[in-house]
């Protein structure tokens, strides 16, 4: 960057890309992921315990992705303050740059990692289940009696889709939270602790207090776990809830506009923060 | 001789009312320790038969019954050698006759002129001596069953090879006594003076006429299946080997026990008469902490097949059946619905249950009969409603549907809700049910009738008359509460 000319935000996001993709944690994160769902498919087929197509694949993703969702937090978590206890936020700070793009720049570039973390998971599941079975009708299996198709295989491949999307969307809300406590606590100690503490916080509270899972995003990430898993596993109880997932739904509307939420807070807290520089 | 005992007198029956519900109290006196409700005399108003600890007499009990709109309690006590009761209409006075079962005979009691029960028509002598519980005394061994479908209650007591079948003839005379061969267990017991014994125990028959010719065939679970002696003639039933349907799940049967974790039984689930097989079973999946299924299946009964090998309905539900499963007209269009409440899925379950909640999800699948499948699949109502630990326990029994009983008596379902009113007590909240235009069942948002329930330690849904509304019955430590719609 040009030290005197003020940088647009496209040369902030190319700067920090170079930065993150300079990092090795960002590319063992991908390859623990794949290497997770490896590990765990192996065992699942090792124990012999049955779960085949669609079973197999919730098994895996109902693991992988709230690992993906706390390390994106956690890498949100540390986006800001680590650079300013290490100083760099200080010499970027002494360029002609303006605070919220930093920020806007930080949270872009989480925000894609996250989806791209999440996607790795999905397909990382969907390879290896593929591998060692079919993705075919979900059939309630009685011993004694015949088969019964509860799910056709197109429709269950489509509820599928629309379930990996809601999946993906509370990833991004993850690390756009982790991004705000990384804004608010100096300590990277503390705001590493403060973001976990918070995510389990919030999802036993969207547990446990009546109408409070609607409004909390890990909610709705284990929300889509489930929902699947129980398609999976020939539960039909929310079939006509999945059926209705769209863009325009709750499920997807309502992590975006928490990420949103926390972003926004994020610039604010940041344009009147006062940094050790 | 028959040692019975009977006072009458007037029970306190105290009356209070909140917005639109009415609760009658039957104050007892002394502790329940068991309670029936079903009509005694014919009048089609159910009485109340309330059991309490047993005493060196023998077993007190309390009888109310409706006159007008008072109520008056009846005293007595069943003798000790009693080991079970069976009600019918055996032709021994007016409306139905209570049958004390002793080891080696039965007498009746009926409600003379005056109203107060007594020992009416000649005692039914057997030499089949029944030196155990049947159902758990004094529970009852049977209902009123016309199995020859004459029109008259007929008695059926176990034996030593099997069923022992005495038919009524309307008159207060039995037939001799018919055999039917049941497969059963026997096991070695020593009595309390010291003499050893064999005891049998044979399963829980099941009357039901299931080829529909208007005679009830004898059915029975075990962990060889569905055994049935097929009645084809008035009583006369198959001399050849009865009616065997291997149940699903005991196809390769690999642990001990199977049954027991296996809801089996005989209901007609699509209103033609015919009784379906009905099966539910509970399992845990290879995955997820705690997280338990429920499997239903329906095996229609169908004039060319009793039942096929492929099932006409099945659907998994998440956590336990705890509420149902029945099938009743919840949104009174004429077809059977399916209703159930499940509790404990998952660990959310366990993380409620810490809070001191339990979250039971009612769910309605409206009856199809027509279609290839007897219900939907897709349930048409889910409601989840969070009880405290406590609520649960009061109304978790199988029949205690807060969700989709008739309260109002306008042929559709109703939701109730035992709202915490503090120190124990309980406000009742009705909220009425009703159809869209397309059918689908709702609940007002607001509740259309309350009342103060008081304290009580469980309830129950009863109906006081056929074909009425459903009452609430409040059981209390020593009186039952009737609440009923107005």
């Amino acid at each position: 960057m040009n030290r005197d000319r003020r940088p647009g935000f496209s040369a902030l996001l190319v700067f920090e890309i170079r930065k993150f993709a300079a990092r090795p944690m960002p590319w063992c994160l991908l390859a623990a992921i794949v290497g997770v769902t490896l590990l765990l498919g192996l065992i699942r087929r090792a124990e012999d315990t049955g779960g085949e197509s669609y079973e197999l694949f919730a098994h895996l993703i109902a693991r992988t992705l709230p690992f993906t969702a706390f390390v994106a937090m956690i890498l949100g978590s540390l986006a800001v303050n680590h650079e300013v206890g290490a100083g760099s936020m200080r010499a970027l700070l002494l360029r002609p740059v303006r605070r919220r793009e930093i920020v806007l720049a930080k949270a872009l570039l989480l925000a894609v990692f996250a989806l791209l973390s999440g996607l790795t998971a999905l397909f990382a599941a969907w390879a290896f289940t593929a591998t060692v079975s079919d993705f075919g009708a979900v059939m309630i299996t009685i011993e004694g009696l015949e088969p019964r198709e509860v799910i056709p295989a197109a429709e269950m491949a489509e509820l599928t889709r629309k379930l990996g999307l809601a999946t993906l969307l509370p990833l991004l809300t993850a690390a756009c939270f982790g991004l705000l406590i990384s804004v608010l606590l100096e300590s990277e100690g503390s705001a590493v602790a403060t973001a976990i503490v918070g995510y389990l916080a919030m999802q036993v509270l969207g547990t446990t207090l009546p109408g409070a899972e609607a409004w909390l995003f890990p909610n709705h990430l284990h929300t889509a776990l489930g929902h699947l898993d129980e398609l999976a596993g020939q539960v039909i109880a929310h079939l006509a809830e999945v059926r209705d997932l769209g863009p325009t739904s709750a499920a997807c509307l309502v992590p975006l506009a928490e990420a949103l939420l926390f972003v926004l807070v994020a610039v604010a807290v940041f344009e009147k923060r006062k940094l050790p520089c | 001789m028959l040692k019975f005992v009977l006072a009458l007198g007037l029970g306190l029956a105290l009356r209070a009312q909140g917005p639109g519900l009415e609760l009658s109290e039957l104050d007892f006196g002394r502790p329940i320790d068991d309670w029936f409700i079903f009509d005694l005399d014919g009048d089609s108003w159910r009485e109340v038969l309330v059991f309490h600890d047993p005493d060196p007499d023998g077993r007190p009990f309390s009888l109310a019954h409706r006159a007008g709109d008072a109520w008056t309690i009846e005293r007595g006590s069943i003798p000790r050698s009693v080991v079970s009761l069976a009600l019918g209409r055996f032709g021994l006075g007016d409306g139905y006759q209570l049958a004390l079962i002793h080891p080696d005979h039965v007498d009746f009691l009926a409600r003379d002129g005056g109203g107060a029960l007594a020992v009416v028509g000649p005692r039914l002598d057997f030499t089949n001596l029944i030196r155990s519980p049947l159902a758990g005394v004094p529970g009852f061994w049977h209902w009123p069953t016309d199995i020859d479908g004459d029109g008259h209650d007929d008695l059926f007591l176990p034996g030593d090879d099997g069923l022992v079948l005495h038919f009524g003839d309307g008159a207060g005379g039995f037939s001799p006594p018919l055999l039917l061969g049941m497969a059963g267990s026997r096991r070695v017991t020593r009595d309390s003076a010291g003499h050893l014994d064999f005891l049998r125990s044979y399963p829980r028959p099941v009357f039901s006429d299931l080829d529909a010719d208007g005679r009830r065939d004898l059915a029975w679970f075990d962990s060889e299946g569905l055994t049935a002696w097929m009645q084809r003639k008035a009583r006369v039933f198959d001399a050849e080997k009865p009616l065997t349907f291997k149940l699903p799940w005991l196809a390769s049967l690999d642990s001990d026990g199977i049954l027991e974790q296996t809801e089996v039984d005989l209901r007609d689930v699509d209103g033609d008469g015919r009784p379906d097989l009905f099966l539910s079973r509970m399992s845990t999946p290879a995955t997820g902490l705690g997280d338990l299924r429920t499997t239903l299946v329906v095996l229609l009964n169908r004039p060319e097949e009793f039942f096929a090998r492929r099932p006409d309905f099945a659907l998994k539900v998440q956590g336990v059946i705890g509420n149902g499963p029945d099938f009743r007209d919840v949104d009174g269009d004429g077809a059977l619905d399916l209703v159930y409440g499940s509790y404990g899925a998952g660990i959310s379950d366990a993380l409620q249950r810490m809070m001191g909640t339990v979250k039971v999800a009612f769910r309605i699948h409206r009856g199809t009969p027509k279609a290839a499948s007897p219900f939907e699949l897709q349930p048409s109502r889910l409601l989840d409603l969070d009880l405290s630990k406590d609520d649960f326990g009061r109304w978790g029994a199988r029949r205690n549907f807060a969700v989709g009983t008739d309260l109002d008596g306008d042929g559709i379902g109703d939701l109730f809700r035992m709202a915490d009113a503090g120190g124990g007590r309980h406000r009742l909240l009705v909220f009425k049910g009703g159809r869209k235009k397309d059918g689908e069942l709702v609940f007002a948002d607001e509740a259309s009738a309350s009342l103060d329930a008081g304290t009580f330690e469980t309830l129950s849904l009863r109906s006081m008359r056929p074909g009425a509304s459903t009452d609430l019955v409040l059981i209390r430590e020593r009186s039952l509460g009737l609440v009923t719609f107005r």
